[in-house]
């Protein structure tokens, strides 16, 4: 996908359906960690999420159309904004070709003892930085 | 709740944590499913709970601290914004005194066989209207 440097497929499970027989709307939240965290696996290597505690300050999900059991699902992300101590992760969820969702995530960097937040490293930033996209259409 | 005129204790479970022993960030979709659920079902849906005729749309939610299982959530819900074919559902999550999160969503009532969004209709509006909350606090 055009614009969106990372890929993360998803296992569409029976328990993700609700009544309807779709995905149910929270489970899309989860994908968006199932990327968030796969993409954070892969370019930050042996330093765990542990390590480097960022919180969800912010949640936005533009819902697009229905996503059923058989379709094969994938999850693109990209990294917006990177402010002082938060960024933003801006995600594509695409089900069988189409767009089935369109959603951004705040994170915020977290002193886990303090509470506070914390300016993100310089290692993290640089990271965060290989996923952003410089030219967007639209 | 102030300001909210109708409101659903929320009932955590264990399995809602995360390895941050705080109740996941998708988790608190769910919950505001349960409270706009519980709405619907004592307003709208008259015994026929899957008759829903609305889909979601949009949802956003601001994370303001933690939940943890030490201390019960309640969430408030109101009607925000009345459209011609959708119409927004507001929600405040509060636990021990303070404000967990605020949180709001789109709805898009649709044509149930069809499933193409049609217009508001005016007993509908009336009673969406009945449930708008106020700013006080």
């Amino acid at each position: 996908m055009q614009n969106y440097p990372f890929v993360c497929p998803i296992q569409v499970r029976w328990r993700d359906l609700d009544a309807f027989a779709h995905v149910n709307n929270a489970v899309f939240a989860s994908y968006l960690e199932v990327a968030r965290t796969e993409f954070w696996r892969q370019r930050f290597g042996g330093r765990s999420t542990m390590e480097i505690p960022f919180f969800v300050r912010r949640l936005e999900i533009d819902f697009k159309r229905p996503i059923s059991l058989d379709d094969e699902v994938q999850v693109w992300l990209r990294v917006g904004e990177i402010r002082g101590a938060s960024f933003d992760f801006e995600y594509l969820v695409e089900a069988d070709g189409s767009t089935a969702a369109v959603a951004v995530t705040t994170l915020a960097c977290v002193d886990t003892t303090s509470g506070r937040p914390v300016r993100i490293a310089e290692d993290v930033r640089a990271i965060l930085a290989t996923l952003q996209v410089r030219e967007r259409p639209g | 709740m102030k300001g909210y005129p109708f409101e659903v204790p929320i009932q955590a479970r264990r399995r809602d944590l995360d390895a941050f022993a705080h109740v996941n960030n998708a988790v608190f979709a769910s919950y505001l499913e349960v409270v706009r659920a519980s709405l619907w079902r004592e307003h709208f849906a008259e015994g026929q709970e899957l008759d829903i005729p609305f889909f979601l749309a949009r949802l956003e939610i601001d994370f303001k601290r933690p939940l943890g299982l030490g201390c019960p959530a309640r969430i408030g819900i109101r009607v925000g914004r009345i459209g011609g074919s959708s119409f927004t559902f507001e929600y405040r999550v509060e636990a021990d005194g303070g404000i967990a999160a605020e949180a709001a969503s789109i709805q898009v009532v649709v044509d149930k066989p069809a499933g193409r969004p049609r217009h508001i209709e005016p007993a509908e509006r009336a009673k969406l209207e009945t449930l708008r909350g106020s700013n006080e606090e």
